[in-house]
C-alpha cells in the first residue's frame, strides 16, 4: 500500500509538469493560424433609364447616395434585384447568381492588418463576373476594402439597362 | 425656332471626339454642349469612351485649345473614368499610396499609366464631386438580411428567374452605417482600393467617387464593365 502511495506520487511529479505544458484545449496550436474568414454581402440593382420617378428607387438612391453620383447617375431608375450574403474562407471561392445565368465570383485572398491608427481590418478580395457557359465578363477584379465599406462592379447589360453590383465585406 | 433646332442634330461620335479635342466650331460646340446637357446617354457614351482622360491627359497640359472645353466638358460630366482596353489587365497602384485625393473631389486612377496613377480634375470638384454619402442612421424597414437572401446562399451559376420586387426591400447591409472618414480611426480616404482589373475582352472604367460630405470624405471605387452596353439614357 505505502509502495503504491509511492509510486503514484512520483509518477504525478513526473507526469505533472509535462500535463502542466500542453497547451489548454480552446487554444488552437500556436502554428495553426485561424482560419481568415469574412462575409460578402451583396446586393445587385438593376439600373435603367425608364425615366419614371419610382419611390422604391429614391430610396434606394438614399441609401445609397453614389447612384446619384456619376457614372451611376446616368441611370435614373434603380431596382433591386436580389441581396445575398456569401460566407468566405481564405482562397476559396463562392459564387452568387446573377441575372441571365452569370454568376459573380468571390475569393478572399487575405484578411489584412488594419491601417495605422484604425482597428479595423481590410480584406483582400478577388472577385469576377461570368457570362453562362463559362466565357468572363470580368476576367478578374482585385481589390484591398475594409471593414464595412462599399465597392461597386457595375456594367453587365440586363434588360433595358445595366446591373450593378454592390458589394461589402464585414468580419464574419 | 423649336429646340431642336437650337440644339441640332444629335451629336455623332466624331463630334463628341472633336468637341473634347477643341476642334468643333462654335456654333456646334454649343449645340452639342445643350445636348450633354439634356441627354443622358451622351453623356455615358463620353464617359466611356474615357475621353474626357484622354482630353485631360493628352490636351489640357498641352493645347490651350482644350482649356475652355475641358472645363465645360467636366462641369458636365463630373466624374472621369479610368478606362481600360480590352484584353488589358490594369495594374492600379492602391490608393493609399496614391493619397492624392482631396475632400470633394473624385478622382480618377489612370488604368493605363502607373506612373500617372490619379488625375486631378479640378473641375470636377464643383461639378458633382462632392458625394454627399449619408448612410441613413434613420431607423430602417425591418427587412432583414434573412429575408433578402434567395437560395442564392448556396448560389451557383444556374439560371435566376428575375422577377421585379413589388416592392423595394431595403437590404439589412443598407442599414448599417458604412464607416466615413470621421468614423474611421485612421488617415485613410480611400475605402476601397482597386489594385488591378483584368476587362478581359471587353473595355471599362474605374471611377473612384466621393462618398462623404466635405468633413467626411471618402472615396469608394466602381468598376465598370463595358457589356455593349451604352451608359445613361437610351
Amino acid at each position: 500500500m505505502r509502495r503504491a502511495a509511492i509510486g503514484a506520487a512520483l509518477a504525478l511529479s513526473l507526469l505533472g509538469p509535462a500535463a502542466l505544458a500542453q497547451p489548454k484545449p480552446s487554444q488552437p496550436p500556436a502554428e495553426q493560424p485561424a482560419q481568415a474568414t469574412a462575409a460578402a454581402e451583396v446586393i445587385v440593382l438593376y439600373a435603367s433609364n425608364s425615366g419614371a420617378k419610382k419611390p422604391d428607387s429614391e430610396k434606394l438612391k438614399d441609401k445609397l447616395p453614389q447612384l446619384r453620383e456619376p457614372p451611376l447617375s446616368s441611370y435614373d431608375t434603380y431596382e433591386h434585384v436580389k441581396t445575398d450574403t456569401l460566407a468566405l474562407t481564405k482562397d476559396t471561392e463562392r459564387q452568387m447568381a446573377l441575372p441571365e445565368d452569370r454568376a459573380l465570383k468571390v475569393t478572399l485572398e487575405d484578411v489584412l492588418a488594419p491601417k495605422k491608427g484604425s482597428t479595423k481590418p481590410r480584406y483582400a478580395l478577388r472577385a469576377s463576373i461570368v457570362k453562362a457557359g463559362g466565357k468572363a465578363l470580368l476576367p478578374e477584379l482585385k481589390v484591398q476594402a475594409g471593414a464595412d465599406e462599399v465597392f461597386f462592379v457595375a456594367g453587365p447589360a440586363f434588360k433595358k439597362g445595366i446591373l450593378v453590383i454592390g458589394i461589402r465585406l464585414q468580419p464574419k | 425656332m423649336s429646340t431642336q433646332e437650337k440644339i441640332g442634330p444629335r451629336a455623332s461620335d466624331e463630334e463628341l471626339m472633336r468637341l473634347l479635342d477643341g476642334e468643333l466650331d462654335q456654333a456646334r460646340r454649343t449645340q452639342v454642349l445643350a445636348q450633354l446637357d439634356e441627354d443622358d446617354e451622351l453623356r455615358g457614351k463620353v464617359a466611356q469612351l474615357g475621353l474626357v482622360g484622354d482630353l485631360l491627359r493628352e490636351h489640357v497640359d498641352q493645347d490651350s485649345r482644350a482649356d475652355g472645353i475641358a472645363d465645360e466638358v467636366i462641369a458636365r460630366l463630373s466624374a472621369e473614368p479610368a478606362q481600360g482596353k480590352a484584353g488589358q489587365v490594369i495594374e492600379l497602384p492602391l490608393a493609399s499610396r496614391l493619397r492624392v485625393n482631396a475632400p470633394g473631389r473624385p478622382n480618377r486612377v489612370s488604368a493605363n499609366d502607373n506612373a500617372r496613377s490619379v488625375f486631378w480634375m479640378a473641375g470636377l470638384a464643383a461639378a458633382v464631386a462632392v458625394g454627399l454619402f449619408f448612410w441613413s442612421r434613420a431607423s430602417l424597414k425591418d427587412m432583414s438580411l434573412a429575408e433578402g437572401l434567395t437560395a442564392g446562399a448556396k448560389a451557383t451559376a444556374a439560371a435566376v428567374a428575375w422577377q421585379p420586387s413589388a416592392t423595394v426591400p431595403e437590404p439589412a447591409w443598407l442599414s448599417h452605417p458604412a464607416a466615413t472618414a470621421a468614423d474611421r480611426d485612421d488617415d485613410s480616404s480611400a475605402a476601397v482600393e482597386v489594385a488591378s482589373v483584368d476587362f478581359g475582352s471587353n473595355s471599362g472604367s474605374v471611377f473612384y467617387v466621393s462618398t462623404g460630405s466635405s468633413k467626411t470624405t471618402t472615396t469608394t471605387a466602381v468598376v465598370w464593365v463595358t457589356d455593349g452596353v451604352p451608359g445613361g439614357k437610351r
